[in-house]
């Protein structure tokens, strides 16, 4: 084939640039470490690289939210701890004024204590984070949840509101709780009540017979099938001290009438108290009823509403104000002693439940921390295999480049030098 | 004797022209486009005599250039498919950077965007945690703008390199036509003018690295070209004209207009190849649909943000503001329709987005024609598929062929169009320049939900009501609305539990515009007697309940809340607006899942469920990797025209170009003909000074 001068030249300069090209691409590859250096190299691969830097960026996100909640549910678990020892204590202080042989001023001294944990308790359940929000107020961060109201009783100024937060793609954990579910929604022990009613005792006799109020005291039986009645019971005594419990609403017909149960007697004794416990709710009797008395026992709607739930604040300030009161009888702070406990118990499980509910969810943090590190792994190995260099190929590819780019400058020279002119 | 002088002296003055042909070859080796020339020699005719025909000397024939048609116009043709290629190359390139760098693109705002809503969603409270919200709106909103200035600055410098090659076009057009002349006039005598000849085919040759043409010869040696569908730039000596203009549909897209004496005609979609061919084809290929790509991302950024952010409540426990910009604003609307130069109407219609995500990357054409039902007729112009235009009180709708409404309406406005007005409309073309952060306030950004559900403190049951979601209701929501919706007291479910089952308070009880709906947003009503039905749940399951409310002024809001455990007949729920909740985050919540919610090209299906569609980062992605592609093909073609190229180049240089070794082979043979030329009349002297002597 017949070369012209002009093609020699060219081909020969055309070559040294295309292995300079190359050459100085696999160096830039070198520098920067990169196989892709734009997504034209590798479309598919490049929209894969983005999609995957997403997802780390959202990982770590994820990843931050989870420090987050579990800084949120850290502090709640340790203000929750914080309460149950209160509560704790309350409840040692609950079973020593229901020690009988106290005296006026013991209670009172015991009353004293309970206020002081009432207030210590208040401030917990107000607790407020780093940044000023309350714990326990729900979607309210700004207004305190538990306000003690002129009579000193308690009410929740917050909501139900949970926060949220994401912390893997598809899982939503809750970073709070609102202090109506831990503090208020107490199931009340206290809301039946008992009304003795005397008016049908044979005339010039006088009943002795005194009742107690009655106690939620099993909540499983209370409730539930074969549980106590929705509209409650009443118990009618016979002259000889036996007595029958009645459905309510009575019809006084023997044919329709539902008796829950009869021929229960109270003991000889009249100065020592019997208990019955019927259908979960736990009643005293004292005295020596003649015949004819009735007990009432219904859900006590003396304030307007049955008080089915009570907060764990007003269980303890019912308690306190009952030791207070010096005309409060024995048989008032065993009443009131009984509900309390009951109530603080109820209270107690609730936060612990709480407390479990925290534990659980902290659990799940950790392993989707876990998970979300498994997941950031596998997508940097991803990464790494699309987007990053072979050093040892690039470099072996480099020197090859290299010799050839010498090799193609030495012949140029060669070649170029070749010419007839030279001669003559 | 005199012969054998006159031979030599023919022999001396052929072999000098040799000589200088050779050295003409010597001194063009650089010339682009020359050809080698030689001469071909001949006897010249023989005197005859008795003894026969006397050979009487040499002749130079002709002088010729050694060149081949064919290799030529494969040499003009892959020149102008290279340059087409390279052109193109060169700007797709910068765009492939542009798009996905970390610095540059548009993901890693988006994601910092995201990320900064997560942040503030975890303390909806939080000022300096919203502030940094504001601030990545802000970042994002930029960054949309500076990757359209880029790109306008393409499409500008497109305009400008048209302009300028175009400027070539016409000068080489020129310079043909009076070589053309040249060469008829030199060629008349029978002779080819072999520079001449080679100074057009390089002309034509640098034409084509500017323009796809098509080259016929002419019988009398001229060359006539024709570029495009066949327009003649070059007849003989009268040369056309193309210019540059700003188009007819969009001045901001410069189309070439072909000027043959007075009439003009625009060519811009009929040219191929060269450098222009590819500046068209990238605009019309790359550039065009990926600002409309971006404006359509920009556009679904800031209506699924800011209709998100309507439908919940500030920190001050307003409606939320706006993040970015209203972009069916009137002046932004106006720009999205351009009437075309020639209309005769002073129409400006304005272009409203009614949902981005059924908005299409293309743009439209459209004609006030007389087509029925209503006079106008549109064209998509992605696909050319007619578009079905609807009027309804000066308002235009647009759907497809499938019944798939297009995303946007036309305000005809004042004055009306006149008869064949023709607008372009660009939905979504300016987007990403017009997308603006404007809210500057980190307190009203809205982070909480506007309803919360509450259960009744002394509740019997175990009821636990879930808190509603706002499922659909107007962007931005009326609080005055909500506040009739939900009273001060808010809304009371009461539960009436018989045997295994419940209902919430009966529908027919409800307070007015409220009423039970199914999961369709469809009330639910009796299908006989259409009276309002009460749903029924299951105690002890999660129970969804659906609930709505149309307000006096026929907006509906939807709520779903779940009801678990087993309420007791006269347990309450109360649905409440959401007053003063400022660690709400259910709305910032909702504005993260935007990040990966279908929300850009969707399709429907005729229920109304989403059957495809892209999220916003994804909808950037297919952007890239469409470029990315694109790119990736623009090399490879470059590598293979340049191939192609490269050898129509070896193919005609190694016919015709000089080779000095050649040339210096033929300096010493020529040298020595003329030395032996200069020998024979010397020999003739000698022959002539014997003669003499012998009479002396």
């Amino acid at each position: 084939m017949r070369i012209s001068t002009l093609q020699a030249f060219n081909n020969g300069v055309t070559g040294l640039q295309r292995n300079y090209a190359n050459a100085t691409r696999t160096q830039e590859q070198i520098s920067t470490g990169n196989r892709i250096l734009t997504p034209a190299d590798d479309p598919v691969a490049s929209v894969r690289l983005l999609q995957l830097e997403q997802q780390q960026n959202v990982l770590n996100q994820y990843k931050s939210n989870l420090t987050a909640a579990d800084n949120s549910l850290t502090q709640e678990e340790v203000t929750l701890n914080s309460v149950n020892t209160v509560l704790h204590r309350v409840r040692e202080l609950a079973l020593r004024a229901g020690n009988g042989s106290l005296e006026a001023e013991d209670r009172k001294s015991i009353a004293a204590e309970l206020r002081e944990r009432e207030d210590e308790l208040l401030s917990l359940m107000n607790t407020r984070n780093a940044r000023g929000e309350y714990l326990f107020s729900g979607f309210q961060g700004k207004t305190q949840p538990f306000v003690r109201g002129a009579d000193g009783s308690y009410s929740y100024q917050g909501d139900e509101g949970q926060r949220k937060l994401q912390i893997a793609s598809s899982l939503n954990i809750a970073i709070s709780d609102s202090g109506k579910s831990i503090f208020q929604n107490v199931t009340n022990a206290g809301r039946l009540d008992s009304a003795l009613d005397t008016s049908g005792i044979p005339v010039g006799s006088t009943s002795t017979l005194a009742v107690s109020k009655p106690l939620v005291s099993d909540e499983v039986a209370f409730g539930g099938d074969g549980g106590f009645p929705a509209q409650g019971v009443e118990l009618e005594f016979q002259a000889n001290g036996t007595y029958t419990i009645y459905r309510l609403p009575r019809t006084y017909d023997p044919a329709t009438e539902d008796v829950l149960a009869d021929d229960l007697a109270m003991d000889s004794n009249p100065d020592k108290s019997d208990q019955l416990v019927f259908r979960g709710v736990t009643l005293h009797l004292e005295g020596a009823p003649v015949g004819g008395e009735t007990v009432r026992i219904e859900l006590d709607d003396s304030s307007g509403e049955v008080k089915e739930k009570q907060g764990i604040l007003d269980t303890i300030a019912n308690l306190r104000s009952a030791l207070e009161n010096p005309s409060t009888s024995n048989g008032g702070v065993r009443d009131a002693v009984a509900v309390s406990l009951t109530n603080l118990d109820h209270g107690m499980i609730s936060v612990d439940a709480a407390r479990g509910n925290i534990g659980a969810r902290l659990n799940v943090i950790e392993s989707t921390l876990t998970d979300n590190e498994d997941v950031a792994l596998v997508n940097k190995s991803v990464q790494a295999e699309l987007r990053e260099l072979d050093y040892a190929e690039a470099l072996s590819r480099l020197s090859f480049q290299t010799i050839i780019l010498e090799a193609a400058q030495q012949s140029y020279v060669k070649i170029s030098g070749l010419n007839l002119f030279n001669k003559m | 004797m005199a012969d054998l002088l006159s031979i030599g002296l023919s022999g001396l003055s052929a072999s000098k022209t040799q000589l200088s042909i050779t050295g003409h070859n010597i001194t063009n080796v650089n010339t682009p486009g020359y050809s080698r020339q030689d001469a071909s020699q001949a006897t010249r005719s023989p005197q005859f005599s008795g003894a026969g025909y006397i050979g009487s000397g040499t002749t130079l024939v002709e002088i010729r250039r050694t060149y081949s048609e064919f290799l030529t116009t494969q040499l003009r043709s892959s020149t102008s498919l290279s340059s087409d290629v390279e052109a193109y190359k060169s700007q797709i390139n910068q765009l492939d950077s542009l798009l996905a760098g970390t610095t540059t693109g548009i993901t890693p705002s988006l994601q910092k965007f995201f990320s900064a809503l997560q942040t503030a969603a975890e303390d909806p409270a939080n000022i300096p945690a919203r502030q940094l919200v504001l601030a990545e709106a802000e970042g994002l909103s930029r960054r949309f703008n500076t990757v359209y200035d880029r790109l306008s600055e393409q499409n500008s410098f497109t305009n400008k390199q048209m302009s300028a090659v175009t400027d070539q076009v016409n000068r080489l057009a020129g310079s043909i036509g009076r070589l053309n002349e040249s060469i008829a006039i030199a060629a008349a005598n029978g002779k080819q003018p072999n520079d001449l000849l080679d100074a057009r085919d390089e002309a034509v040759r640098e034409l084509s690295t500017y323009i796809g043409v098509t080259v016929v010869p002419q019988d009398d040696s001229s060359f006539n070209i024709f570029i495009g569908s066949g327009q003649p730039l070059v007849i003989s000596s009268t040369v056309s004209r193309l210019e540059v203009l700003p188009g007819q549909g969009d001045p901001n897209r410069h189309e070439v207009q072909f000027v043959s004496g007075g009439s003009r005609q625009t060519i811009t979609t009929q040219i191929t190849g060269g450098e222009l061919g590819g500046l068209i084809r990238y605009r019309e290929e790359v550039l065009d649909s990926t600002m409309n790509s971006l404006g359509r991302l920009a556009l679904a950024v800031s209506d699924q943000v800011n209709s998100q952010l309507g439908q919940g409540l500030d920190l001050k426990g307003q409606v939320g503001s706006a993040l970015f910009g209203n972009y069916n604003d009137e002046a932004l609307a106006k720009l999205r329709v351009n009437a075309f130069v020639g209309n005769t109407s002073n129409a400006q219609p304005a272009l409203n987005i009614t949902d981005t995500s059924v908005l299409t990357t293309s743009d439209y054409l459209m004609t006030f024609d007389g087509t029925l039902p209503d006079g106008y007729s549109a064209r998509r112009l992605s696909d050319g598929q007619p578009i079905t235009v609807e009027l309804d009180s000066g308002v235009l709708t647009f759907t497809d062929q499938n019944g798939r409404d297009q995303g946007f309406e036309v305000v005809v406005g004042n004055p009306p169009p006149a008869l064949n007005d023709k607008f372009s409309l660009q939905p979504t073309r300016r987007g990403a320049t017009d997308i603006t952060t404007v809210l500057d306030q980190a307190d009203q950004l809205a982070f909480a939900a506007p309803v919360r559900a509450e259960s009744a403190l002394q509740n019997a049951g175990t009821g636990v009501i879930g808190q509603p979601d706002m499922v659909s209701g107007p962007s931005p929501i009326q609080l005055g609305q909500l506040n009739t919706a939900f009273t001060s007291s808010g809304l009371e479910l009461r539960a009436n539990v018989s045997g295994d089952t419940y209902t919430l308070t009966d529908a027919t009880a409800l307070p007015p515009g409220w009423g039970y709906v199914g999961a369709d947003g469809a009330p639910l009503v009796d299908e006989v007697t259409g009276a309002p039905v009460t749903p029924e749940f299951k105690s002890g399951n999660s129970n969804t309940v659906r609930l709505a409310y149309t307000a006096a002024s026929g907006e509906v809001y939807q709520f779903e809340l779940s009801i678990s455990g087993r309420p007791q007949t006269d347990d309450r729920f109360t649905l409440k607006f959401n007053q003063s909740g400022v660690s709400d985050n259910r709305n910032a919540l909702k504005l993260v899942d935007l990040q990966g919610k279908q929300t850009v090209g969707v399709s429907l299906g005729a229920d109304g469920k989403v059957i495809s569609g892209v999220s916003l980062t994804d909808g950037y992605g297919e952007l890239v990797e469409r470029v990315g592609t694109l790119t990736a093909q623009a090399r490879m073609d470059s590598d293979a025209t340049g191939a192609i190229l490269k050898q129509a180049q070896d193919n005609r240089d190694s016919l015709s170009a000089v080779n000095l070794d050649e040339e210096a082979a033929n300096l010493i043979k020529f040298e020595q003909y003329y030395n032996a030329s200069a020998q024979i009349i010397q020999v003739a002297r000698s022959l002539f000074d014997t003669l003499i002597s012998t009479f002396r």
